[in-house]
């Protein structure tokens, strides 16, 4: 379901029009603190403002999670509305470590678990049609966790025909979650709600630019893993962590982190040392942008400076090297 | 021990009439804004601050034969008590009440309307669990203050024995008989009761704002 909005808001020292026209699903809306992203987002849903509550099944994950503090975890999903959901809620819960918190009583739930039920009341409510608004859906979640819930929301994704609205502080998280990302910024008390970008430009302003590798694991060796890519079926070393041959993952790689040369360097510790061609080259600011083919599908992007593309002879077509190490991988969302 | 019974009767059906609307009132008052708000919101208080008499004065005109006659044959009973006591302990359950409505997060409202629940629903399953303790304490306070009422009362339902004779009335009637010990019987019951609500009302209050937060909505 595609976006045409066209809202305003002026209220609380915050003056902004967002005018939304995309065909992508996934919108996040991206800023730094303080910029009112959640009046954005509340403005949305009706809370806020004269824009009229959204008609259809809606969830939504406040920064202040908002449980009813006299019902317990469990009360949270049977209470309220549900909408039909593709994903089993097992799925959800699990992800979310809930399973064992059901008959709690919310006020007694830290900050943390507070949230998590929050996001899972909120993907219960929107089921797969309709309107879904996370704001900060990882804030609060270790390491470990927050990798489990992006594999989650990411199969949520895949199964969801309805609209969703991520808010987020980091680019990086929207460029796993989000088709378009509406950045948010200030002149004044006035908000710009400049035409909404694809999640790598607004990661590659933050000088970010990160290959994201989706894939199974094949084999498990110590402490590394074998990666087959889903596009491609090239093959990777990564960090085995906790992973299990069959586990799907995406993983994120820097392209400051990949290496490139002409030929086999020899001897050297990088585990992975993959052969393709020079599909791009693409000048950003001080340095190129690189992508490589590596095979029909599969590519990844590298950083070079115009002094050594200079001296290698870098064209579209050149057979190349990268070398990366296998701790330069990270596990960026696990799926169930 | 007879004035004791009268005056829990009559405060009980003081309180059947009165606390529903003092509870509905103190909801209008917290939840809504609308034109005529501070006339309602006086017009309640109006019992607080105008001597109970003139309350009970008032009563008897809109009720008596010499006035608008709505029910004459009220006056002078059971009724005419609960009516003016009810009248008197409206205003302190409204405001207690919309103290208690107030202490709810609009914000926890919202979001049980946003997940699909109707105004009634959210009402019921959010605004009045998590203001129940406050609306206890409006209740008890109410019934405290039903239970005391004086100068309304007399007015209206006069000094009937075993009918309308509460205990406010009773220590009246007994000082002027010059029954020193049995005013101070029936002031000492009053004075209990009235601590033992105060309290009751007190720790119930107490732990409803504790039980609620109220997190400020982020800009």
């Amino acid at each position: 379901m595609s976006w045409d909005l066209d809202l305003s808001l002026a209220q609380g020292g915050l003056d902004f029009a967002w005018r939304l026209q995309t065909e992508a699903r996934w919108v996040g809306v991206y800023g730094a603190s303080g910029l009112g992203k959640t009046s954005l987002v509340e403005a949305l849903l009706g809370w806020r403002g004269a824009h009229p509550r959204p008609t259809g099944a809606v969830g939504y994950l406040p920064q202040d999670v908002l449980l009813m503090p006299h019902w317990t975890v469990a009360e949270h999903f049977t209470r309220l509305a549900r909408a039909p959901l593709t994903l089993p809620e097992a799925d959800v819960l699990d992800a979310l470590g809930l399973d064992e918190l059901r008959a709690r009583p919310a006020r007694l739930l830290s900050g943390g678990e507070a949230r998590r039920v929050g996001l899972a009341r909120a993907i219960l409510a929107a089921g797969d049609a309709g309107l879904l608004v996370l704001d900060e859906p990882l804030e609060a979640l270790d390491r470990l966790r927050r990798v489990r819930v992006l594999g989650m929301l990411l199969d949520l994704k895949a199964v969801r025909t309805g609209q969703a609205v991520v808010v987020s502080h980091r680019a990086d998280e929207l460029a796993l979650l989000a088709d378009v990302v509406q950045r948010v910024q200030a002149q004044g008390t006035t908000r710009d709600l400049a035409p909404p970008l694809a999640p790598d430009q607004a990661l590659a302003m933050e000088g970010i630019h990160e290959n994201r590798l989706s894939g199974t694991i094949t084999a498990v060796s110590g402490d590394s893993a074998t990666l087959r890519l889903h596009a491609g079926n090239v093959e990777i070393i990564v960090p085995s962590q906790d992973l299990a041959v069959g586990a799907r993952g995406v993983f994120g790689l820097f392209g400051d982190d990949v290496l490139l040369g002409l030929d086999d360097p020899g001897r050297v510790s990088a585990r992975n040392k993959l052969a393709g061609q020079v599909a791009e080259l693409r000048p950003a600011g001080n340095y190129v942008n690189l992508i490589v083919d590596l095979a029909p599908g599969a590519q990844l992007s590298t950083h070079l400076t115009h002094a050594a593309v200079q001296e290698l002879a870098l064209k579209a077509g050149a057979p190349v090297r990268l070398f990366f190490k296998t701790r330069s991988v990270r596990l960026l969302a696990r799926h169930a | 021990m007879d004035a004791l019974w009268t005056s829990l009767v009559v405060a009980s059906w003081a309180m059947a009439w009165a606390s529903l609307p003092g509870f509905a009132l103190g909801w209008l008052l917290a939840r809504k804004r609308f034109v005529g708000r501070s006339v309602v919101e006086g017009l309640v208080q109006l019992p607080l601050v105008v001597p109970a008499v003139a309350v009970g004065y008032g009563l008897l005109w809109v009720l008596g034969r010499q006035g608008f006659a709505l029910a004459p044959d009220l006056l002078f009973t059971r009724a005419a008590a609960s009516l003016a006591s009810g009248v008197m302990a409206l205003p302190l359950i409204a405001r207690m009440a919309q103290l208690a409505f107030e202490s709810v997060d609009v914000r926890l409202e919202a979001m049980a309307r946003t997940c699909g629940l109707s105004r009634a629903q959210v009402l019921w399953s959010v605004t009045l669990p998590l203001a129940r303790r406050g609306l206890l304490g409006a209740f008890v306070l109410g019934f405290a203050r039903a239970l005391g009422e004086f100068g309304a009362t007399v007015v209206v339902a006069g000094l009937v024995p075993g009918e309308t004779r509460t205990l406010a009335l009773g220590i009246f009637e007994e000082i002027q008989l010059g029954n020193q010990d049995a005013a101070l019987t029936l002031a000492g019951i009053a004075a209990l009761i009235g601590l033992g609500a105060a309290i009751a009302a007190s720790l119930l209050t107490q732990k409803s704002s504790a039980q609620t937060r109220r997190p400020e909505p982020r800009v």
